[in-house]
């Protein structure tokens, strides 16, 4: 199972700053169901491109970031990632293991 | 001879290591807590700045006071912690905000005006009045 998007956001909640964001046309993100252990919230294999990053704030650990999707006009999730899981490369990010939680 | 007179006037504006320090930080309480504001270095300061760059690359300032806050300042002898920070009340946010900003952005007095506000304070306490 995949899922694939074009609008994200990454804020660090403590300082009200949109740290990075994705947004058409350059920017997109992809989701890929990984394995996961029997009980556990399913785990995924994300990729994202992002159109604009503050790579300072992005990779400062003082600060707790907080990451959201958006899949459809009114759907978004969180994603939550495991430790040290959250590495950018230049813009791109590709992490192992995140997980998904609805956004009310 | 010259020389020996400019070293003079330089002695005697010059600020003690007490006066120094006294300037390059501040330290008061608000609601029981001990808060101490330290002066940040140039370095560290352009380093905050490049941090608050947005997209544009113009410098949010608003994000720029949170930081150098969050840098320069210890409550209770820590460091402030940003989650803890942000879930203070409001007004005791924007005093020790406030502070910051007139530690950073109103340029320092010279040794040579400090003198000369403090000899025009004094006398305006002396006469009352101005002293001119």
């Amino acid at each position: 199972m995949q899922l694939r998007g074009r609008e994200a956001e990454v804020t660090i909640p403590s300082l009200s700053a949109v740290v990075a964001r994705i947004e058409p046309p350059e920017g997109e993100w992809s989701l890929r169901r990984d394995e996961a252990k029997q009980g556990e919230a399913p785990r995924w294999l994300f990729h994202a491109v992002f159109s604009y990053v503050n790579p300072l704030l992005f990779n400062d650990d003082r600060f707790t970031k907080r990451f959201t999707v958006r899949i459809s006009r009114t759907k978004q999730y969180r994603l939550e990632f495991p430790e040290g899981q959250m590495v950018l490369q230049g813009r791109s990010l590709l992490s192992k293991g995140v997980t998904l939680w609805p956004v009310d | 001879m010259a020389g020996g007179l400019k070293a003079v006037d330089a002695a005697e504006t010059a600020p003690s290591a007490d006066e120094a320090k006294d300037e390059s930080s501040r330290s008061f309480h608000i609601r029981g807590k001990a808060y101490v504001l330290r002066e940040l270095t140039g370095g560290e300061y352009y380093d905050e700045q490049r941090v608050a760059q947005n997209e544009d690359g113009d410098i949010d300032m608003m994000l720029l006071a949170r930081l150098i806050t969050l840098k320069g300042v210890t409550c209770d002898g820590k460091p402030l912690d940003p989650e803890a920070w942000s879930q203070e009340s409001f007004s005791v946010v924007n005093r020790v905000q406030l502070e910051m900003r007139q530690m950073h952005f109103i340029a320092a007095e010279t040794d040579e005006e400090k003198r000369d506000r403090l000899k025009a304070e004094a006398a305006a306490r002396k006469g009352g009045g101005s002293p001119n």
